[in-house]
């Protein structure tokens, strides 16, 4: 028995939308840049999540859905990469990761 | 059956979730995170579709969480003790994302999914490669492009040129074993 | 469908970017290599030259490929031209194809345009950076600042939710890197993480809108069993929001809200526009041009497709007649962008926060000029040719007031609004060139600035937002304001003993040439309004 005669598509969608919010409220309280990013990476795996479901719910004998969540793993790698070491520039110059404390900028 | 294991790993990842948000200590929610990779890999295997769940563990689990302890290593620091949350009123947003998620889930309940009855074809991977050299070649090339630039990007960013950096031991005894060369030599 | 090795022409300004991109890269590996200043000055001159050639010789292809201007005759009588002019048939001949390309990559009179604006924004970057360099890896500074070019281009073009998503990425990764770019510096480190954080997060919220539109689209066009489709291409998705009904069209309009919220940090408008004023402030000035001139433009670029070619069906109106669809979410982020944008403006005392100030407001009337492109094909076309002509004035005017605080940067003026006191003595080329930048930016009358923002606000009016363009004029107003405080140092405080500003020549030609075409488009408004009338009917 396959999920698609068990789980309806909502619930799998639904699991997409909390992953996505509890992602958003992760970038927006996390003091850290390297929490902010955690949160993205839940972000982009709701979204993910969405898309395969799409794909595997309402097209399976197409591939849209499984490209673009591929390629968004791609790119969510690369992001993460630039990411991570501007976090280590940062740090470098500022030995501060919080980002409370980037107040080098202001008028 | 599969609705029970459906159950139990939407639980593991919003309690994962929940924890990568909420854990004070960093090195922490990097490894709720992992956890939270698993069994998102986990629930694409659910869904057969097999390629992308390998690539989720193969590129999450393995490349950018090794990164973000490489990270978390080298930007160690004394804050063990201070909240990990922003100071301001952390309850603000956690009304606004629930409201955002009450609105999200409203509008996809309401929508009418036509569900499909065509079957899943049996070779999926080749499918996949197939339409990555045909329909979607642009998509793909251009990718290319930004890992390349995210390589280049990366380096330049966080590599410390060779003259600014603090001098290691290795570097210190080069010097030192210069400076006997010259005097040997009788040059300055 | 499949790449035919005849669409290669089609792409050939992508492809000669990649390929400068990583001539640049390769032959700095061939300069000599030592830890001088002088050695380093001399790779980096290498690079911007051999940027700066290239990108000069690909905007010329593209001129002559993309026919907009001129059109080749096809059999002159031999002449002492007609090598050159047989090539730039060939050109014209393999650049004319219609339809997208594999259904993802349109080749149309936008596009052009698109290429263009933005490659020769990349020229300009590229001669003032020359003169303006960045302290440490110069060759991969301009290769990271043609392969945002290249991201950019191909955003312009994209007819497919997959490689507008790349190409995105593909300029954003680039500028976040640009932002930072000599990152020992606290305040690029600083500006190149905000950038940062904004932008992923930004791309993570346009994704999940993307993801919905193409669940909506494949939920609606599996049933009818005709040819497989790819439900990620523009054309696709407009035929499902076609035919889709009210609980569908709800997840369409949450799509498509999410969808503009992404791509709306590009723009830096109100209210995602914090990142702006302090990495406009922190990164150098010559990445701060790029950003405020080529960024927005490519995300304009991309808004336009998307809303024109995915969701025509969802408009809606922002008028008399109905406040529903996209049109009215464009309308409240432009009322909130002009109100707050020059609000916030007024008490900026650095010059580089305040001209990013500026320039958010300016994203407000590149809302108000999206606004009209849902309606009925006249009025929507020329409000296109509107948008055109904004976007290209708008894009020299920020090249010239940023190229012209870069120029003072690399003089060792600082940053404060008092610093320029005296500038008309201490340098009269670089006062003049910023009086007119920012004249034309406040749209008097003379200069470009007016024309553009004249054709924009009829755009508005005719499409029914007449209340909108009422109050754009008041903000019009409201910004003379914080003009004046800028131009007010340069021309009205003594000097007194502020030593004289010296241009390297470079940048001085470049940024003279900036201001001549501000002013020749502001008296002859003409030409280039053909040009814009005619990217936007060669479809």
């Amino acid at each position: 028995m396959s999920m698609i005669d068990a789980v309806p598509l909502s619930w799998v969608l639904t699991l997409a939308a909390i992953l996505f919010c509890i992602g958003l409220f992760g970038v927006i309280v996390r003091r850290s840049l390297i929490g902010v990013l955690f949160g993205v990476e839940l972000m982009l795996n709701a979204v993910n999540i969405n898309l395969i479901a799409f794909w595997r719910y309402l097209e399976p004998n197409l591939v849209a859905g499984q490209v673009f969540a591929l390629f968004i793993i791609t790119i969510a790698a690369a992001e993460a990469a630039v990411g991570l070491a501007m976090v280590i520039a940062v740090y470098r110059t500022r030995r501060t990761i919080v980002a409370d404390d980037m107040r080098n900028l202001q008028g | 059956m599969v609705t029970v294991i459906f159950i139990a790993i939407a639980s593991l990842i919003i309690a994962s979730a929940v924890l990568v948000v909420i854990s004070r200590e960093i090195v922490r929610a990097a490894l709720w995170l992992i956890a939270t990779f698993f069994a998102v890999g986990a629930l694409y295997l659910l869904l057969e579709a097999e390629f992308i769940g390998v690539a989720q563990v193969l590129v999450y689990v393995g490349a950018v969480s090794i990164l973000i302890l490489f990270a978390i290593m080298l930007t160690r620091q004394h804050e063990r003790h201070e909240p990990a949350w922003r100071a301001g009123p952390w309850w603000i947003a956690l009304a606004g994302v629930i409201g955002l998620a009450a609105v999200l889930i409203t509008t996809i309940g309401a929508v009418p999914w036509r569900l499909t009855d065509d079957d899943l074809p049996v070779s999926r991977a080749p499918q996949l490669g197939t339409a990555l050299m045909r329909e979607y070649l642009l998509p793909f090339q251009l990718a290319a492009i930004v890992l390349l630039v995210a390589l280049i990007g990366a380096v330049v960013i966080a590599m410390e040129e060779r003259r600014r950096r603090t001098p290691t031991l290795a570097d210190d005894i080069a010097a030192q074993r210069g400076a006997a060369d010259r005097a040997e030599d009788g040059t300055p | 469908m499949m790449f035919q090795i005849s669409d290669v022409p089609r792409l050939l300004p992508e492809l000669m970017l990649a390929v400068l991109a990583l001539l640049v890269l390769g032959s700095d590996v061939l300069e000599r290599w030592a830890d001088d200043p002088a050695a380093r000055r001399e790779r980096g001159r290498a690079a911007a030259q051999l940027t700066g050639i290239g990108l000069g010789l690909i905007w010329l292809v593209t001129l002559v490929q993309g026919g907009l201007a001129f059109t080749i005759a096809p059999a002159g009588a031999a002449g002492p031209l007609d090598a050159l002019l047989s090539l730039g048939r060939n050109l014209q001949a393999g650049g004319a194809e219609r339809g997208a390309l594999l259904g993802a990559f349109a080749t149309d009179g936008i596009t052009v345009m698109a290429r263009l604006l933005l490659i020769g924004a990349a020229l300009v970057v590229a001669l003032l950076a020359g003169d303006h360099l960045p302290d440490a890896h110069p060759a991969e500074f301009f290769t990271l600042l043609l392969l945002a070019t290249l991201g950019m281009c191909v955003m312009a073009a994209a007819q497919e939710l997959i490689i507008a998503f790349v190409a995105l990425e593909c300029s954003s990764i680039a500028l976040y890197v640009l932002a930072g770019y000599s990152a020992r510096q606290p305040a690029a480190a600083e500006a190149g993480m905000k950038y940062l954080l904004f932008g992923v997060v930004s791309s993570a919220v346009l994704l999940y809108g993307m993801s919905l539109a193409y669940g909506v689209t494949a939920s609606i066009g599996g049933a009818d069993g005709g040819p497989p489709r790819v439900n990620t291409s523009f054309a696709a998705i407009a035929e499902a929001v076609r035919v889709a009904d009210v609980a569908q069209r709800g997840a369409v309009m949450l799509a498509v809200t999410l969808m503009i919220a992404g791509v709306a940090y590009k723009l830096a408008l109100v209210p995602f526009h914090s990142w702006a004023p302090d990495v406009y402030q922190g990164a150098s000035p010559t990445v701060a041009a790029f950003l405020a001139a080529a960024s927005k433009t490519a995300g304009v670029f991309l808004l336009v497709r998307v809303l024109t070619a995915a969701f025509p069906d969802v408009a809606g109106a922002a008028g008399a007649n109905g406040f529903t669809g996209w049109a009215a979410l464009l309308a409240l982020l432009a009322l909130s962008t002009l109100v707050l944008g020059n609000l916030a403006a007024l008490p900026q005392d650095v010059t580089r926060r305040l001209l990013a100030y500026s320039s958010i407001s300016h994203a407000g009337f590149l809302a108000l000029a999206l606004l009209p492109l849902g309606g009925a094909a006249p009025l929507r076309d020329a409000a296109s040719a509107a948008l055109l002509y904004y976007l290209v004035v708008a894009l020299i005017g920020s090249l010239a007031a940023f190229g012209a605080l870069a120029a003072l940067q690399a003089a060792g003026v600082a940053d404060r609004l008092e610093d320029l006191a005296g500038l008309r003595q201490r340098n009269p080329l670089l006062a003049a060139v910023l009086t007119i930048a920012i004249a034309s930016m406040a749209g008097l009358p003379p200069l470009a600035g007016f024309t553009a923002k004249f054709a924009v606000f009829v755009g508005a009016w005719e499409a029914g937002a007449a209340w909108l363009v009422v109050i754009a004029l008041v903000t019009t107003v409201i910004a003379l304001a914080y003009y004046l405080r800028v131009l007010r140092p340069i021309w009205m405080q003594p000097a007194d003993d502020r030593p004289t500003v010296s241009v390297a020549p470079v940048t001085a030609v470049t940024l003279a040439l900036a201001a001549l075409a501000l002013i020749a488009l502001g008296v002859l408004p003409g030409p280039l309004w053909q040009l814009a009338q005619a990217a936007v009917l060669a479809r």
